[in-house]
């Protein structure tokens, strides 16, 4: 398809890899967006407050314990992330949350038992997301509306699975958050795959389309890109990641709560809007999220060391989010009136 | 309408002395003196970014000018949003419509005036009255006062955007490309009203693109140019060729390039009886390889129909063969397949077809991205290399495609969103009203692109609402009227006035103002 351009151009290829980084870099040094910037000074300074605190806080295990806190979230953000990028939400992701922490905590044996189960929870988190996909990409209804319910009906089998919190998981698997592998958390691996296979993702073409259709939807479907499909996608990723995040959770747990994903989409939504990714859709991106959820995880920390109880938190969440939407629109203000917007 | 408010004709009734105004360091605005006198109508001309926008938003308080001043019959004029200077009698038709869609027309008309009711209720019949007065005040029988804005077309927004304005009963009126949206029959009516309202001793600023609006109508002209005056005359004293150049600070050479070389024979796109609801009935055309075949008609007569079917983002019945082959298109995958590009400007002109937060290179790639992945990579190296191959051909201005697409031009956007069809391999372009409030620098790069392209081999479709370029581009121009093709022009045969007898149809001149019709903004989202 590509025509009468095709043949001759194949040159560049062989210098893609090793620049692409550098021309990303660059292109983030030339100021396309400060925001994630923004977030990871945010995060540094809390984290800077928390070791203040805390001593000994600035040591491998106890960045593992950090990492141990903030896996569960970061993976669930990085799902919520890819969805606000095409200017929608996912509810749901609390309903995957609680079904598969329930699951967790009364199915999960053995290995062999564990391995399956952790199939079934991860293909719900995708048969979520491709049930919310469909609705919202082929039918057109509102993700917030879409998401609210297919939220509360994953909320419901939760309750049925596992009526109140507890049941248990077995020791090797709940082990596994905290154990260190070639002298190093557990944790901090996984979060370092999160973000690698985040990267990856970013270049393949259905992150490219979803960044289109967040920017414009109309402009992007008269370049080709499909609604249905990128929506598909988005929210399947979503759901994936949901999934995955509920079993990182019911290791910390070390158990199941048919709740435990009520609490957790308020900080997902918090974690991509503090990362500098826009409601809008079309800016912004995982690297930023990182630091909201680091921001998140430090900032209950904190909390923790200055001894309020831990409802603070809660509290604390929603006000940071609020400061976040605040400081975000600031900024992008900011950087709109100095990188000269001539306007006739 | 109201006598007493007249002033003396030829009295400076708004004048700006010295206005500047920055924008993060660049001069939007610099040193600015316009006056305008009862009873005038004066042309306000620049490309676009000239600073005519901002020099209307500094004098109606949207702004605050830097520096300068600006008096209204002589006393200092500041008011702090349209809507009080619209009040204190400085009304703004502004260029984006600011009507609420949900409320009906008169309840935007009066939005912040309405009648009440003693116990505080809004005086419906009352308003209703008004508006009517109104509208037979100015001549428009088409529009009810409780239609509701989201269910009227483009043309009537404007409308009911004018009226609003008109309401207030303003001294000076001004009107920024209030006639951009509008055919041809009502650009004539508000040409009209400007010199009716004129004629009563009220000064009108008229902002527009289209000379031969300005030509008709304008006793003075004033040229902005890079945000500053480059000077004012006597509509009389100027020729349209110097007005350009005074807008472009240079001689244009020529705003209609050579027409293209002769189409050659095979047939590159054919349609039989291509219908579509009940706006496209049985329109049959065909467009040979390197052929630019432009469509006139007035809105709604089924053009944009015609160019969303082709792009499958309508419904269709009926055959469209591309190339010899039959093609059944149903969606904007199915047209790029085979061979097909869209570039739409909306009527609203809000979305042009760009993804504005991502760059040129992608923006220019998005549809070839299969093409370019690999073990499920995208191949920056190919990707651009492609892509600077297009903005080589295009001469899109800027060097680097990493820059977002919002910094370019406007030209150079609508370039882009051209530029991406040129990598997918599509042979046949469709181009809606491409150059769409476009000054005429933009326009004379946009035509060019067009004939080098047609003269290379491509077929192009081009729809535009300025009869003058239908008359200058295309090697043929079908009409349009009523859903289905009427008429055929070469370009030998055409002129201006051949086309608008052809486009109102052989009957009766159609009813200025369509009403209660679905918008056709957006494009075709509701397709």
């Amino acid at each position: 398809m590509i025509g009468q351009l095709g043949s001759p151009l194949r040159a560049g290829d062989s210098t893609a890899g090793a620049r692409g980084v550098l021309d990303d870099l660059l292109t983030h040094a030339r100021g396309a967006d400060i925001r994630p910037l923004a977030a990871w000074m945010l995060a540094i300074v809390f984290y800077l407050i928390y070791a203040a605190l805390q001593p000994g806080m600035l040591t491998i295990d106890s960045l593992g314990t950090l990492a141990a806190d903030g896996l569960p979230l970061a993976t669930l953000a990085l799902g919520q992330g890819i969805v606000i990028l095409t200017a929608g939400i996912d509810l749901s992701v609390g309903g995957v949350m609680s079904l598969g922490t329930a699951i967790a905590a009364t199915h999960f044996h053995g290995t062999g038992s564990g391995l399956a189960w952790t199939a079934v929870v991860l293909l719900i988190g995708l048969g979520v997301g491709a049930f919310n996909g469909v609705l919202i990409g082929a039918l057109g209804l509102q993700p917030f509306i879409v998401t609210l319910a297919t939220w509360s009906i994953f909320d419901g089998i939760a309750l049925i699975v596992l009526p109140t919190a507890g049941g248990h998981v077995p020791e090797g698997f709940a082990g596994w958050i905290t154990d260190n592998t070639a002298g190093f958390p557990n944790a901090i691996w996984a979060l370092v795959v999160i973000t690698i296979l985040w990267l990856w993702f970013r270049r393949t073409k259905v992150a490219r389309r979803i960044y289109a259709f967040g920017s414009d939807r109309e402009g992007a479907r008269m370049a080709g890109v499909s609604a249905t499909r990128t929506l598909l996608a988005a929210y399947m990723l979503s759901g994936f990641c949901a999934a995955v995040a509920s079993l990182f959770y019911a290791m910390q747990i070390t158990g199941g709560d048919p709740a435990a994903g009520d609490g957790l989409i308020l900080p997902s939504v918090a974690a991509v809007v503090i990362g500098g990714t826009s409601l809008f859709g079309g800016q912004g991106g995982f690297v930023g999220t990182i630091a909201g959820v680091l921001t998140l995880t430090t900032l209950g920390n904190v909390i923790f060391a200055v001894n309020l109880s831990s409802y603070w938190t809660v509290l604390a969440d929603g006000l940071l989010l609020i400061l976040a939407v605040l400081a975000g629109g600031g900024l992008h203000g900011l950087q709109q009136r100095f990188s000269g917007g001539r306007r006739s | 309408m109201n006598e007493e408010t007249i002033t003396a004709a030829g009295a400076d009734l708004l004048a700006t002395t010295d206005i500047s105004k920055t924008f993060a360091g660049v001069h939007a605005l610099s040193h600015v003196s316009l006056q305008v006198r009862g009873g005038e109508v004066h042309a306000l001309l620049g490309e676009n970014g000239a600073g005519k926008s901002t020099l209307v938003k500094s004098v109606s308080g949207v702004l605050r000018p830097d520096s300068g001043e600006v008096t209204f019959k002589g006393a200092p004029f500041t008011p702090s949003d349209p809507d009080e200077s619209s009040r204190r009698g400085v009304g703004v038709v502004f260029q984006e419509l600011p009507l609420i869609p949900d409320l009906t027309v008169m309840e935007n008309i009066y939005f912040n005036r309405q009648p009440m009711t003693p116990v505080g209720t809004v005086a419906r019949r009352r308003m209703r009255a008004q508006a009517e007065r109104l509208f037979a005040d100015l001549g428009l029988p088409g529009i009810s006062p409780d239609s509701c804005i989201r269910d009227l077309s483009v043309a009537a927004r404007q409308f009911v955007a004018i009226c609003k304005v008109l309401a207030d009963d303003p001294d000076v009126v001004i009107l920024d490309e209030a006639t951009s949206a509008l055919g041809p029959a009502e650009v004539d009516w508000l040409l009209a009203q400007a010199t009716r309202l004129a004629g009563q001793g009220k000064g009108i600023v008229f902002i527009s693109h289209r000379l031969a609006e300005v030509q008709e109508i304008a006793d003075r002209v004033t040229v902005l140019r890079n945000g500053q005056l480059a000077g004012t005359w006597d509509a009389s004293e100027v020729s349209p060729d110097e007005l350009v150049s005074q807008m472009l600070g240079r001689k244009l050479e020529q705003l209609y390039p050579e027409r293209a070389a002769e189409p050659r024979p095979p047939v590159l796109l054919s349609t039989r009886q291509l219908s579509s609801g009940r706006r496209l009935r049985e329109a049959s055309i065909e467009v040979h390889e390197g052929e630019i075949l432009g469509i006139a008609g007035l809105e709604g007569q089924g053009q944009l129909e015609l160019f969303l079917s082709l792009y499958g983002m309508r419904r269709s019945r009926g055959g469209i063969t591309v190339a010899g082959k039959p093609r059944r298109i149903r969606s904007p995958r199915d047209a790029l397949r085979a061979g097909i590009g869209l570039a739409l400007v909306p009527e609203d002109r809000k979305g042009e077809g760009i993804l504005p937060t991502l760059s040129i290179r992608e923006n220019l790639s998005l549809p070839i991205l299969a093409q370019v992945t690999r073990f499920g990579l995208l191949r920056r190296g190919v990707e651009q290399s492609l892509v600077a191959r297009v903005i080589a051909d295009l001469k899109i201005a800027r060097g680097d495609s990493e820059q977002p697409v919002s910094s370019l031009s406007g030209g150079n956007q609508q370039k882009v969103v051209v530029g991406k069809f040129l990598l997918t391999g599509a042979k046949l372009l469709l181009l809606y009203d491409l150059t769409r409030g476009v000054d005429v620098g933009t326009k004379a790069e946009i035509f060019r692109m067009m004939t080098d392209l047609a003269s290379q081999g491509y077929g192009i479709l081009f729809y535009s609402s300025d009869l003058s370029e239908l008359v200058n581009v295309p090697h043929r121009v079908a009409v349009m009227f009523d859903g289905t093709i009427t008429d055929e022009f070469a370009s030998g045969e055409l002129d201006q006035e051949k086309l608008i007898a052809a486009m109102v149809g052989h009957a009766q001149r159609p009813e200025v103002v369509t009403d209660d019709r679905p918008s056709t903004a957006g494009a075709g989202s509701e397709a």
